[in-house]
């Protein structure tokens, strides 16, 4: 549901690559017109919050859902290895962003915004 | 006193703040941070697509100048023009100038240098687990305060301005209204953003209606408790609900209606002379006095009060929270980092300035002693031209700016009880108080308790320069820890240094100004209270003992800020000389060998 939802609040510019699997554009480096800023400016002011708020719950979220299933790879085990296993290839392309997201220090200063 | 336009302090401060970016920004940037566009930043690092993705400078120059442009920089000057318009005018200049744009610089250049690090991690590893305690405290009594005097003023718009109550309420309905069609009918963002701005125009439309036919005179004479308690019920539900079911649409469509003021009142100020030409009859001229006092009986000294009344337009610590929170994260290349934080900063000095404009230019006579109020008006008088002339749009522009100051504040007040429960619930650890705060509902209410607690003392003053001064301090520790990653990393550290002692101490001059404020209250009693206030009105009604126990909690409450200030400051000056330490050591060696 959380995917169908940032897919309706347009989010840039990481939208196309996260639901779309196309290349990331490396918007820093990207050169672009008068129109074209003055639109990212007002997306920036307007959007980017959301997006960015609706990206960080589907982060928590699926974090928690690997952590179920996959929390034995951490030394938590949570569901059985057989269960574990059949959902490994699924999870594989996550694992290494996931690992990361969970043992990264964080305190309020990082839930701010 | 010569009159002479406003659209004058627009342009010098304009003029000004080109150079300051093209020369001393650049400057500073190139030879003492030597950004380098090749070198990956977090945002590639530890691109998750979520909380670190490079993105374009343009939409981050958006999200960080929407993030800090709110009612701070609008408000800020209002205290200040107590010491006459020169020195609130030259403090916005040169506060941003040499501190403001560094400040959000060096807190997203860190974060981006830092491995994407916030601002609690960055200190518990370049200062020490005590300063990190400190700081996550003095945020708290920051939140704290930021909720306590933002309620009072949205309380104090509603009384004072009863026009903006109906669009105002109609706004937070539209926005919950378009969180429901964007989040749960999945409708497209444009209908929703419509029906949400539509419902905006009819509720100015009916508050103006029913203001014009005297059905809202009642409010003036009810107490601003009542409408505190309004307000901050509004907030509890924007707090404890779903975020998307209504603080953040919320947000969303007052976010419009909001750039629309900031940039009517900078326009309006630059086309002054024009509207005047157009529009004699109601000429805008700066009617304050250049310099009035040095010292003003209620307030207090011009140093350090005036560095700490104007909270947000020069300098402001909240800004290093969002650097280093968010934008830092997303930042693409290092050499963005100047466009946006520098930038954006440079832009509010201007909304500060534009800001001051609206309250210089209300006759002497008509000037409300509770000087925030004064800013609707204002803010009408500067834009009427543009609009018909006062006849034609007085009262609507009234309504709007009063609106938007409401929504500026209630906006903000929304988001500050998550913050204070998540703050609460770090600081708790493991502790039996931890579980409350971690009950949003619960700890939302403890934070709008106090809140209200503190706002219904009606020192709104005090309440305005205590986080005034928690706000500026908070700058000044973000910039010695800019000084100790300099220092670290053997580069010169002056830019930041002086501008971070001289922000810590006029704050700490300040809090212990307000400190002794309130003794002097207790020591003659009923001295520091407004009219109107609480405390006042308990004291002259015979009720010594409440009066004298609210002043002991505002001492407490200035000497737990000034000792924690003192505390953190202290322990990353430790840090500085222990890192300067380092520094030359590795330099000998590397002779040596």
């Amino acid at each position: 549901m959380i995917i169908r939802v940032i897919g309706n609040i347009a989010i840039y510019p990481c939208g196309d690559y996260l639901m779309n699997g196309k290349e990331n554009p490396d918007a820093s480096k990207e050169r672009r017109g008068a129109k074209e800023t003055v639109k990212d400016f007002f997306y920036g002011m307007a959007m980017q919050g959301m997006a960015r708020y609706a990206l960080k719950t589907r982060m928590y979220l699926e974090q928690l859902f690997m952590l179920i299933t996959l929390g034995d790879m951490l030394g938590i085990p949570i569901l059985p290895p057989y269960y574990s296993l059949k959902l490994l290839p699924y999870a594989v392309p996550n694992i290494k962003t996931w690992k990361r997201g969970l043992f990264k220090e964080r305190d309020f200063t990082d839930a701010l915004f | 006193m010569q009159q002479f336009s406003p659209a004058i302090f627009i342009g010098v401060g304009l003029a000004i703040y080109i150079v300051g970016y093209l020369l001393y920004a650049r400057y500073v940037d190139r030879n003492v941070w030597s950004p380098n566009p090749n070198v990956k930043t977090p945002a590639h690092m530890y691109m998750d697509g979520i909380e670190f993705f490079p993105t374009s400078k343009s939409v981050l120059f958006g999200f960080q100048f929407k993030s800090i442009a709110a009612l701070g920089p609008i408000s800020g000057p209002f205290i200040a023009l107590v010491f006459g318009w020169l020195p609130a005018f030259l403090w916005i200049i040169f506060g941003t100038f040499f501190i403001g744009w560094i400040h959000d610089y060096t807190s997203v250049m860190i974060t981006v240098r830092s491995e994407g690090e916030s601002f609690g991690p960055i200190t518990y590893r370049m200062v020490g687990s005590r300063a990190r305690k400190g700081l996550m405290g003095f945020i708290i009594f920051y939140l704290i305060l930021v909720m306590s005097v933002f309620a009072y003023i949205c309380g104090a718009f509603f009384r004072a301005f009863t026009q903006s109550i109906v669009p105002t309420i109609f706004v937070i309905v539209g926005g919950v209204l378009s969180g429901v069609m964007l989040y749960k009918l999945r409708m497209n963002i444009v209908v929703s953003t419509i029906v949400g701005l539509g419902l905006m125009v009819v509720g100015i439309w009916a508050g103006i209606w029913l203001y014009l036919q005297g059905l809202l005179d009642w409010v003036s004479s009810t107490p601003v408790e009542l409408w505190i308690v309004v307000a901050l019920i509004l907030v509890y539900f924007g707090a404890t609900l779903a975020i998307t079911d209504c603080a953040q649409p919320v947000n969303y469509v007052a976010f419009w209606p909001c750039f629309v003021a900031v940039i009517l009142i900078i326009a309006g100020a630059l086309l002054s002379p024009l509207t005047m030409a157009l529009y004699p009859a109601d000429p805008v001229l700066v009617q304050t006095e250049p310099i009035i006092t040095f010292y003003d009986d209620n307030y207090g000294p011009l140093w350090p009060i005036l560095f700490v009344a104007i909270a947000c337009g020069a300098v402001s610590g909240w800004h290093s929270l969002v650097g280093s929170s968010a934008t830092g994260k997303q930042i693409g290349s290092e050499i963005d980092v100047l466009p946006v934080a520098g930038g954006s900063m440079f832009l509010e000095g201007l909304l500060a300035m534009s800001a001051m404009s609206a309250y210089v230019v209300i006759a002497p006579a008509s000037v409300n002693p509770a000087w925030f109020v004064n800013f609707p008006t204002g803010a009408a008088i500067l834009t009427q031209g543009m609009f018909g002339g006062a006849a034609v749009a007085g009262v609507i522009l009234v309504a709007f700016f009063a609106m938007v100051l409401e929504l500026y504040a209630i906006t903000v007040l929304q988001l500050m009880p998550r913050f204070f429960r998540l703050a609460a619930a770090d600081l708790a650890g493991t502790s039996a108080v931890a579980p409350l705060f971690r009950n949003k509902w619960i700890g939302a209410g403890i934070g709008i308790l106090i809140a209200f607690a503190f706002a219904a003392t009606g020192a709104w003053y005090h309440l305005w320069m205590l986080f005034g001064g928690s706000n500026q301090l908070l700058a000044g520790l973000a910039l010695m820890l800019a000084s100790v990653y300099l220092v670290r990393a053997k580069k010169p550290s002056y830019y930041t240094l002086i501008p971070a002692v001289f922000m810590i101490l006029t704050c700490e001059a300040a809090l212990l100004w307000e400190t002794w404020i309130f003794v002097r209250a207790l020591l003659t009693v009923g001295y520091f209270a407004r009219p109107g206030s609480l405390i006042g009105d308990m004291a002259a009604a015979g009720n010594i003992l409440p009066a004298v126990a609210l002043t002991w909690i505002f001492i407490a409450l200035s000497l737990i800020l000034f000792v924690l200030g003192l505390l953190v400051f202290a322990d990353t000056w430790a840090a500085l000389k222990r890192s300067s330490k380092e520094a030359k050591g590795s330099v000998e060696v590397t002779v040596s060998a």
